[in-house]
C-alpha cells in the first residue's frame, strides 16, 4: 500500500478496489457509455471486477442480486427486468417517439378522425390511408433498431425491448408477455435490490400486428414488467399512427405510443400533466387504458 | 472511559477514546487481540499521517454512536442509497488529495462506513461528467489510440441524444 507521504491527486493513483468501490455509486448506464472512455484502466475494470460488471450490465448489486430460490415459485418463470435495462429502455423510447413525431409533423400521414379508441377493432373500416407509403419511416426504425439489437445480448433481460425491437425491424409475429393466472405477490417483490429513483416515466411506442397482439397486449407487457417491481403505477396509450399496409404481406400495421407513469403519491399530477402535453399535439390520439392493475386489461 | 493513543506516520501521538477508535475494525481487532490495556503504548497506524488521521478520528468521534454496520449478508438498501448525510457532506468538502487520503486511510483502518461515504462523494462528483472532464478531474491520461477510442464511440451511438 502507499507511502504515508504520497499525494493523491490522481485517481488512477487510488487502489483498483478503491475505484471499484467508486464505480459502484456511479448510474450503470454512464458506466457503460462515457465512462468506459476515460481510460483502460476504467475500461477493463467494468470487465475484469465482478461485481462491477454485475453492476454495469444489470443495475443491481452482485451481493444483494435476487436469488431464483429467494422468489416465489409462481413467478419464477418471470424475467427479471433490470434497472440499466430500464435506462436503455427510456432512451429507445424516446428515439423512437422522435421518430414517429418527425414524422407526423411533415404530414406525410393524414389523420384519419373517425380512429375508435380501440384500435384493435375495425381496422379494416376506419383507416382509409392504408396505401400511403411507409419507407422514409421505416428505415428510421430499422436504423434505430441496428443501433440497440446489440445491447439486447450484451445486457440480460431487455425483455420485452428485444421483442418489440425485433418486432419493429421484422414485423414478427409479436408474443405477449406470459400470462399468469393469479396475482403477483407484490410484497415479496419489492425487496430484490431495486433502485427506486429508476421508477420515473416510462415511454413506449411499437408497431402491432393486425391479429394476435394489440394496443392492450403492448402496454399489459410493458406495464406488468413495470407493476411487477411496484404496484401503483399509471399508465395510458395514445395512437400515434394511422394504421397501414405493409407491403410486402399484406398486415396492416400501427403505431402506437403510450407513456406508463411509476409514481404512487404524484400520479395525479402526472397523469393530467403529461395527458395534456400528448393530447394538445396534433398526431396523438388520447387513448385511455386503465390504470393500477394491469390484470383489468390483458387480451387473450 | 479509557483513552488510547495512537502514532501517526509523522509521529504525532494522538489520544482518542477507546470507543471512538474502535470503530475502526482494525484498531478494535488490534485492541482485542493485545487483550485490553494499551493505555501506555501508542498504536501505530504507519499508513496514516496526522492530518488525515485528525480527520479520520474527528469522523469517529461524530459517528460514535451510530449502529454497528450489517453484517454483510445482510446489506440493506440504504448501501444503494447515493445519499450522503448532511454532516459527511460537510466533512467531506475538503481538497481532493485530502479526500482520497480520507479514503485509502477509511480503507486501511477498515472503517466501512467512511469508506463508503468517501466512495460516494468522488462519485458525485463524477457524475454526468464527459469523460474528458473527469479525465481532468482526476489527472487521468488518455491511453486510448485514437482507432480505440473511435470503436467504442461507435458502440456508445445508441445512447447519444
Amino acid at each position: 500500500m502507499a507511502e504515508p507521504t504520497n499525494s493523491y491527486s490522481s485517481a488512477s493513483d487510488l487502489p483498483v478496489e478503491i475505484l471499484e468501490l467508486i464505480l459502484l455509486n456511479v448510474p450503470p448506464l454512464s458506466l457503460i457509455t462515457n465512462f468506459r472512455l476515460v481510460c483502460k484502466t476504467w475500461n477493463s475494470l467494468l470487465e475484469t471486477s465482478a461485481s462491477l460488471k454485475y453492476y454495469a450490465t444489470t443495475g443491481l448489486y452482485l451481493d444483494c442480486a435476487p436469488k431464483p430460490s429467494d422468489r416465489p415459485s409462481r413467478i419464477s418463470n418471470l424475467p427479471i427486468v433490470t434497472p440499466l435495462a430500464f435506462d436503455i429502455l427510456e432512451i429507445f423510447w424516446r428515439k423512437l417517439i422522435q421518430i414517429t413525431i418527425d414524422l407526423r409533423t411533415k404530414a406525410e400521414f393524414p389523420i384519419s378522425d373517425d380512429n375508435e379508441a380501440n384500435p384493435s377493432s375495425n381496422k379494416e373500416s376506419s383507416h382509409p390511408e392504408l396505401h400511403l407509403p411507409v419507407r422514409p419511416h421505416f428505415m428510421a426504425l430499422e436504423t434505430l433498431y441496428l443501433q440497440f439489437l446489440p445491447l439486447s445480448s450484451k445486457y440480460p433481460l431487455l425483455h420485452p425491448s428485444l421483442q418489440l425491437c425485433s418486432y419493429i425491424s421484422g414485423w414478427k409475429n409479436y408474443r405477449p408477455f406470459p400470462l399468469i393466472s393469479e396475482p403477483i405477490e407484490i410484497e415479496e417483490i419489492k425487496n430484490t435490490a431495486f433502485h427506486k429513483s429508476h421508477f420515473t416515466d416510462f415511454v413506449g411506442a411499437a408497431i402491432l400486428p393486425p391479429s394476435g397482439a394489440t394496443l392492450q397486449h403492448l402496454c399489459a407487457d410493458l406495464c406488468h414488467t413495470v407493476h411487477t417491481f411496484q404496484p401503483q403505477i399509471g399508465y395510458s396509450g395514445y395512437v400515434a399512427e394511422s394504421d397501414y399496409i405493409d407491403e410486402k404481406t399484406g398486415n396492416i400495421k400501427a403505431y402506437v405510443v403510450f407513456k406508463i407513469w411509476v409514481s404512487s403519491a404524484e400520479y395525479d399530477k402526472y397523469r393530467w400533466s403529461q395527458v395534456v402535453k400528448f393530447a394538445n399535439y396534433p398526431p396523438y390520439r388520447p387513448c385511455w387504458i386503465g390504470k393500477s392493475n394491469v390484470h383489468d386489461f390483458r387480451v387473450l | 472511559m479509557s483513552t488510547i493513543k495512537l502514532l501517526s506516520s509523522d509521529n504525532a501521538e494522538l489520544a482518542v477514546d477507546k470507543e471512538v477508535a474502535e470503530r475502526s475494525i482494525l484498531i478494535k481487532n488490534m485492541l482485542e487481540d493485545v487483550g485490553g490495556d494499551m493505555s501506555d503504548q501508542a498504536i501505530p497506524i504507519p499508513n496514516v499521517n496526522e492530518a488525515v488521521l485528525r480527520k479520520v478520528i474527528e469522523w469517529c468521534e461524530h459517528h460514535k454512536s451510530d449502529p454497528p454496520p450489517p453484517a454483510d449478508e445482510d446489506s440493506d438498501s440504504r448501501k444503494k442509497s447515493t445519499d450522503i448525510e448532511e454532516w459527511d457532506q460537510k466533512f467531506m468538502q475538503v481538497d481532493q488529495e485530502m479526500l482520497f487520503e480520507i479514503i485509502l486511510a477509511a480503507n486501511y483502518l477498515d472503517i466501512k462506513p467512511l469508506l463508503d461515504v468517501g466512495c460516494k462523494t468522488v462519485a458525485n462528483m463524477i457524475k454526468g461528467k464527459s469523460p474528458e472532464e473527469i479525465r481532468k478531474t482526476f489527472n487521468i491520461q488518455n491511453d486510448f489510440t485514437p482507432e480505440e477510442e473511435d470503436q467504442i464511440r461507435r458502440e456508445n451511438e445508441w445512447a447519444e441524444e
